[in-house]
């Protein structure tokens, strides 16, 4: 089976992140890594390539350095190849424009699964991996929590529908699937894993290679104004020596100034 | 100048640095409270493949700089000291003159395993009146026909107790003090060479040490690990350099670890009705201990880094090893005052971190024998 995994690199989760003083922008510190759910998504891969006992993995990632650094990581898990369209340093990029970018690209690459996160933990939109499945013309299947190849051609899926709730989806190839918490655990890399990644120089391709149109490539959504989100209120202590004093009082600050009771 | 690391580097470096939080961090304090060594990962992390870090590609390693093997050393002593001494042993002291001078036989039967985890190596200098002073060993080897005899006992052994097989400083005879010393290849079960006592640590709980007893073990010739005899000191020559540095990155792994619980608590600990680092007094703390841990990074990365250009620095492993280690001692000391009465807790990691940070004064050398070290180095011979 060929499996396109499609990878981001999202700010670490340690890095700086703050809006810039005019609120246009973000500054991000220099800190990236594989987003935890694309991480999944490369686990699952591999797991399928040693099922199968072959196969291979393809990790496909838009973007600047921050893509480098998601491909390399992919690699460093077992992935065989990386393919990295070149795409601007900064910026949060439309959902659509990403998705069209890539989608392009899978166009010139063979594939019988695609596999990617169900979400990107810096903008938290969700919306790439079903877009890029709607511009292929192919199904998709999102939030994965367990994959299992069936009769020939076909895979069968555990989808997480929310509020506890799963539902279980078979799908013919060639298909595109968004993975969720609770998949797999990733794996650490081997130190061979990490050689690989430490030389990677992934196969480039720039935006004129694919040819799209420039209207394709201009975003549909602006971003209106970044803030810092508000910052958490301090402890408050409820004083007295009487239990049930203090219970009243805490119920009394839930229901009529936190109101999260009614 | 250029104080960047390499984007492969960097990429190594973060690597390791989630994988030290992914599966080491999490059981340090359980390998410190039971002090026992931690088995199931060190399976775990053999498989990974570090054990070969500094070794060719060809023989399962993956041939790291200086440099890159300064960042494992650093990263993986941030997640567990205790852990982190055995599987540096394996890497460097305990395996380096077997990598050097031993037969292809030798390499198969204890130099591969080791690198693959299969085999817990280590190194044996220190007795029990010999730890800096290496011409006062006592341990001693005897020719006999085309064999050696050993005979002495070594203490403060790092994985003594379990090790598979030790690399033993033995003199060909005393009264030849640094000029009589050899290493010696020494395999579990070979008769007469036995574990002795464990040795009950203040800190790096987790690492067996201890003593190891040579009742005149009889090895072949090709166990003289080194191209002649008697030069010992000079082939301990090729890693001391490398050994002090590293024994300063591990300084800056245990500083790291404990300012990073130091500066989490000074945001999150609240007194007179604010966080605790709103105060000037914290912050100067903060503010000292991260300049200082800075000044001992750049020494103990120079150091590597002339390492890696193949320039001397055996002034500068011995600068890096001795400042980044008081640069810890006062890190780990300033973390448990942050932590208050928290730090003297053995639920919090602060008096861990105080605890470990205690060896470092004297694996690689005491302070007081690498300050007259420097000290002759600079003022030169005057006699």
């Amino acid at each position: 089976m060929e499996i396109v995994v499609l990878v981001k690199g999202v700010p670490d989760s340690e890095a700086r992140v703050s809006p810039t003083a005019d609120g246009t922008a973000l500054e991000v510190e220099e800190k990236y890594e594989l987003n935890y759910f694309d991480e999944l998504a490369v686990e699952e891969a591999l797991r399928l390539r040693e099922a199968a006992s072959g196969g291979k993995v393809l990790a496909l990632s838009y973007g600047g350095g921050a893509s480098r650094e998601a491909l390399k990581k992919a690699v460093s898990m077992g992935a065989d190849e990386a393919v990295h369209v070149v795409g601007p340093e900064r910026g949060v990029p439309d959902g659509l424009v990403t998705a069209t970018v890539l989608a392009a690209c899978l166009r010139s690459l063979s594939y019988d699964l695609i596999l990617c996160g169900r979400r990107a933990s810096d903008d938290d939109a969700g919306v790439v991996g079903p877009m890029v499945a709607e511009l292929l013309g192919i199904p998709h299947i999102s939030s994965v929590v367990k994959v299992t190849p069936s009769q020939k051609g076909r895979i069968l899926a555990v989808r997480d529908a929310g509020r506890g709730a799963k539902e279980r989806v078979s799908c013919a190839l060639p298909l595109l699937l968004t993975t969720q918490k609770g998949l797999n655990e990733p794996r650490v890399p081997t130190i061979q894993g990490v050689m690989k990644g430490m030389k990677l120089q992934p196969r480039t391709i720039t935006l004129e290679e694919l040819g799209l149109p420039k209207e394709a490539l201009s975003g549909r959504w602006r971003i209106a104004a970044f803030r810092e989100p508000p910052r958490r209120p301090p402890v408050r202590f409820i004083g007295g020596k009487d239990p049930a004093a203090k219970a009243r009082e805490l119920a009394r600050v839930l229901r009529e100034e936190i109101r999260i009771l009614s | 100048m250029d104080f960047q690391l390499t984007e492969q580097q960097e990429f190594f470096r973060k690597i390791i640095a989630e994988t030290v939080d992914r599966i080491i961090l999490p059981r340090a304090q359980k390998i410190d409270e039971s002090d026992e060594f931690p088995w199931e990962l060190w399976r775990e992390f053999a498989q990974l493949g570090y054990m070969g870090l500094r070794y060719p590609e060809e023989i399962g390693g993956m041939n790291a700089d200086k440099v890159t093997s300064m960042i494992f050393y650093e990263e993986i002593t941030r997640g567990s000291v205790g852990f982190a001494q055995s599987v540096i042993m394996n890497i460097l002291m305990g395996t380096h003159f077997l990598y050097r001078f031993g037969s292809e036989e030798i390499k198969k039967r204890c130099l591969y395993p080791a690198i693959r985890g299969e085999k817990i190596a280590t190194i044996c200098f220190t007795e029990d009146q010999s730890g800096s002073d290496l011409a006062a060993t006592r341990t001693t080897a005897t020719r006999d026909g085309e064999d050696w005899i050993l005979n002495g006992t070594k203490m403060w052994i790092t994985n003594g107790p379990i090790c598979d097989f030790a690399t033993v400083l033995a003199t060909t005879d005393p009264s030849k003090g640094m000029k009589g010393l050899n290493f010696f290849l020494v395999e579990k079960g070979t008769p007469g060479f036995s574990p002795g006592q464990v040795i009950h640590k203040l800190g790096c709980r987790g690492t067996v040490t201890g003593e190891l007893i040579l009742d005149h073990v009889r090895v072949p010739s090709e166990n003289l690990l080194g191209e002649e005899v008697d030069k010992g000191v000079v082939y301990l020559g090729e890693i001391l350099n490398e050994i002090r540095t590293m024994t300063g990155a591990m300084a800056l792994g245990i500083a790291r670890a404990a300012y990073q619980e130091g500066l989490e608590y000074s945001r999150r600990r609240v007194a007179f009705g604010r966080p605790i680092g709103t105060y000037q007094l914290i912050r100067a703390k903060i503010a000292e201990m991260a300049t200082e841990m800075e000044a001992a990074r750049l020494l103990v990365y120079y150091s590597a880094w002339r390492m890696d250009q193949g320039l001397d620095c055996r002034r500068e492993a011995a600068m890096a090893k001795l400042f980044a280690t008081e640069v810890c001692l006062k890190v780990v000391d300033e973390v448990t005052r942050i932590y208050g009465a928290n730090g003297f807790a053995q639920e919090y990691a602060p008096q861990r971190h105080f605890r470990d940070a205690r060896f470092l004064l004297y694996g690689g050398g005491t302070h007081e024998i690498l300050k007259d070290f420097i000290g002759r180095q600079i003022i030169g011979r005057l006699d």
